[in-house]
């Protein structure tokens, strides 16, 4: 796992991200990891590195994590998108694949993150 | 008043059930341990009066998280536990991540995120039977007696209006944890159900 990964994590549950964060750095620790809690956050954080991976919650204050992503999409085509989400409808992962966008079930468990990380977009 | 007749009532109970199997299984997965399901109960009555089931049955205070959710039904869901079991809970949820000396610092938001997952897992597997949609508000959390976790869930259903109250025990017997999960349904959403759970029997019986 010596390839390096430049990951963005959305959620606007502190402890998800701290999870997903822990998870990440142990399997590559040399990773850089940015974090936000909404999508204004996101935004703010202007990312202009590749991001080599893209893990988005659903549900979250102010526009929701599907469009959001679409937005991600633009200046992160490369980028492995994931809606990582409690919303495990069949319509939300749907919505979602339609989008071009990967789908994960909550909880946050490590065998479901290194699966995310392990692939790439393309 | 709308009652479900028996069968609705008994496929009502059959499918929450499932649900509520999905949500035991990402409570497990969360926290590595088995989680026990009573058999669900499906009962109708008003907010006064479940406050004084969950009462009696709850000593002390409760710490609760509650989810209204709109779509193809409209109501409110509510996890609640012990407070004095949630650090065992979250202890057990987090336990590689944050030192045990920071524990407090993430309860609430690790148990409004527990809530969050177990509420969403019940209704995404209605909504998917349904083949329809359901959306969640964001999660609430609420710590103090029975009846000022219920009253501060900002709830749109009044003290005297009937509901319909979908109750599963849920217990993590190694570590002496229970909680319950509880939907709640205004009568509108109730009739809508009832239509739903008639055409899916009608879809089973072709």
């Amino acid at each position: 796992m010596s390839e390096k990964r430049t990951i963005l994590i959305i959620d606007d549950s502190r402890v998800s991200r701290m999870m997903v964060e822990g998870i990440a750095k142990q399997a590559y620790p040399e990773a850089t990891i940015f974090e936000a809690g909404n999508a204004d956050e996101t935004i703010a954080l202007n990312i202009t590195d590749e991001l080599t991976h893209i893990i988005c919650d659903y549900n979250m204050p102010g526009m929701d994590g599907l469009t959001l992503c679409k937005k991600l999409q633009k200046d992160h085509a490369s980028s492995y998108i994931t809606l990582l989400t409690a919303n495990i409808q069949s319509a939300t992962r749907n919505k979602a694949q339609e989008q071009g966008i990967h789908f994960a079930k909550k909880p946050v468990t490590k065998e479901r993150i290194l699966s995310i990380l392990a692939k790439q977009s393309g | 008043m709308l009652k479900l007749n028996d069968l609705q009532q008994d496929m009502l109970t059959e499918l929450f059930n499932l649900g509520m199997g999905n949500a035991a299984s990402a409570l497990s997965e969360m926290i590595d341990e088995e989680v026990k399901l009573s058999i669900p109960q499906v009962l109708f009555m008003d907010k006064h009066e479940l406050t004084k089931i969950i009462q009696a049955d709850s000593q002390g205070h409760i710490s609760g998280v509650s989810q209204n959710f709109q779509g193809m039904i409209l109501g409110q869901a509510l996890l609640t536990f012990p407070t004095n079991k949630s650090l065992e809970l979250i202890r057990l949820l987090l336990r590689d991540n944050v030192p045990l000396e920071n524990l407090t610092e993430f309860e609430e938001e690790a148990l409004t995120e527990v809530g969050n997952i177990i509420i969403n897992a019940g209704l995404s597997s209605l909504a998917d039977i349904f083949e329809d949609e359901i959306t969640s508000d964001l999660p609430v959390f609420n710590t103090g007696s029975c009846e000022e976790v219920i009253e501060n869930t900002g709830s749109t259903i009044q003290e005297q209006q009937t509901v319909l109250y979908l109750h599963v025990d849920f217990s993590i017997e190694k570590e002496n944890i229970k909680g319950y999960v509880i939907y709640l349904l205004d009568l509108e959403s109730m009739s809508i159900l009832a239509n739903h759970i008639d055409n899916y029997i009608q879809k089973l019986s072709c």
